[in-house]
């Protein structure tokens, strides 16, 4: 194998001699030390293998047999480099392209920070470019112990910061700091009032003084948690008030409804399926449309391919007088929109109740939903 | 008895007249060492190994014949190429039918 390796890259000839004594002739190379292989008879010739050294010691020894030589192919490197010998402009390019890589390698490119998650990487990037540390930076300058440690005290927020170069990579990595707790000033002395009516589910005072216990109800204005603590104390009243709040959500349906209703216009179209999945759908003009009749075509027989063909009838919103269920319907949705257009976000919904009631024409839907939520406003002093 | 004097006698001879290969026998080395005789190893029928040759005699579509130090040792197939020749050793490839000495 290492042989083969070998005359691969110093390269080798495939030939051919025609002519008489051939075998004497391959004695004579063999015993004269020139290596050959692969050597296959042909009518009146034997091809073989010869490395170009052993070809040109070939002469001599041709010259003593009747026999006549041909160069069938020629294999190897220094073959491949002969051809490309005169080629002058594909060489300086190739020298011109080594010179821009060894001079390239020579400069750090790419700057790779990670570990940034509060801090953004473009602020770590700022930093570098204020330490003159930027792409294309001769890496002869880049001093990683003193980089580490511009990034770290750069931003308090940075616990540790580590710089490596690798190749043509800057790699910055940086180890946040946790956050700080903030340490909690009281404001003014003010109290803490309910914002909706409703039965209390809990109730917790961080300061101050709560007025109610759960299950207590309230009404829109209530004093829940007082910053008034006696004896001329005062305070800002901080805490927590969930409440079961009743909400109520009407909406009324016209008699008269946008309804999607056929225009009249209809199209025939085909579509293709191969084993049940379509390869070829069809394409339908309309926005709205109603699927008609469809039948479909197989030719099993040869091929799992099935022609399909429907009929379909255009749809379009029209103004019409809406059956019973058709209002109910609408007069739904628009409740449900009401209902979460108001409600609060953080809103817990423990229950809701429907009913629709007609109303000279139209339907009205009564939408009744119970959520517990915070219900804490704050309010001055003053107003207890 | 007589038959066994006789045996005796002719393995005397070929002694006599190859003492290195009786040599080798005697103390327990291969016999092909000393290069007096050919061997043919033999992969299948796709690959014969042989050493000890002396050069190829012919070389034709039906066959390879070589000149072995105890005379001439052909190998018959089809497709048959060398694929490696020096002055000791040759591998023959191909589809090998038989290996005969003549």
């Amino acid at each position: 194998m290492a042989a083969n390796i070998w005359n691969s890259i110093a390269g080798y000839v495939i030939i051919d001699i025609e002519g008489a004594y051939l075998e004497r002739l391959i004695n004579s190379i063999t015993k004269s030390g020139i290596e050959i292989w692969d050597i296959s008879r042909r009518r009146g010739s034997i091809r073989l293998s010869v490395s170009i050294g052993g070809f040109y010691s070939l002469r001599p020894i041709l010259r003593q047999y009747p026999c006549r030589i041909r160069i069938v192919e020629k294999h190897g490197l220094t073959v491949a480099l002969c051809h490309m010998g005169s080629r002058y402009v594909m060489a300086f390019g190739w020298v011109i392209a080594l010179a821009a890589v060894l001079v390239a390698s020579r400069f750090m490119w790419i700057i790779d920070i990670e570990g940034c998650g509060r801090i953004e990487q473009s602020e770590i990037a700022k930093t570098l470019d204020k330490m003159g540390v930027s792409p294309g930076t001769g890496r002869g300058k880049l001093d990683t112990a003193a980089i580490a440690e511009g990034v770290k005290n750069s931003d308090s927020r940075i616990a540790w910061a580590g710089a490596e170069l690798t190749g043509v990579v800057l790699q910055i990595s940086v180890k946040e700091a946790k956050e700080d707790v903030p340490v909690y000033t009281p404001g003014e002395p003010c109290s803490i009032y309910a914002a909706e009516s409703g039965i209390i589910t809990s109730i917790t005072a961080l300061s101050g003084k709560a007025n109610h216990n759960a299950g207590d109800a309230v009404e829109k204005g209530e004093l829940l948690i007082s910053g008034d603590l006696g004896n001329g104390i005062y305070t800002e009243a901080r805490g927590k008030v969930t409440a079961e709040v009743l909400h109520r959500f009407s909406y009324r349906a016209d008699e008269m409804q946008d309804m999607l209703m056929p225009s009249g216009r209809k199209q025939t179209g085909f579509w293709i399926e191969l084993k049940g999945k379509t390869i070829i759908p069809c394409i339908v003009p309309y926005e709205e449309y109603e699927t008609g009749t469809d039948e479909s075509f197989g030719f099993a027989a040869i091929l799992p391919i099935t022609l399909c063909r429907a009929e379909y009838s255009e749809l379009v919103y029209k103004r019409a007088k809406a059956d019973e269920e058709t209002l109910k319907a609408a007069a739904l949705r628009g409740a449900e929109e009401l209902a979460r257009a108001k409600l609060p976000k953080d809103a817990g919904i423990i229950s809701k109740k429907t009913a629709y009631s007609s109303d000279g024409g139209g339907i009205i839907c009564v939408m009744d939903i119970v959520a517990e939520q915070n219900i804490t406003v704050i309010g001055d002093m003053i107003s207890q | 008895m007589k038959k066994n004097l006789n045996d005796k006698r002719k393995h005397k001879k070929r002694r006599r007249r190859d003492p290195a290969a009786g040599a080798m026998l005697a103390v327990g080395l291969p016999m092909e060492t000393d290069g007096s005789t050919a061997k043919v190893t033999m992969l299948g029928h796709r690959l014969a190994l042989i050493e000890n040759h002396r050069g190829v005699y012919a070389y034709t579509e039906k066959g390879i014949t070589l000149t072995g130090p105890e005379g001439m040792l052909s190998v018959y197939g089809k497709d048959l190429e060398i694929r490696e020749l020096d002055r000791e050793q040759m591998l023959v490839e191909g589809y090998i039918t038989g290996v005969t000495y003549e």
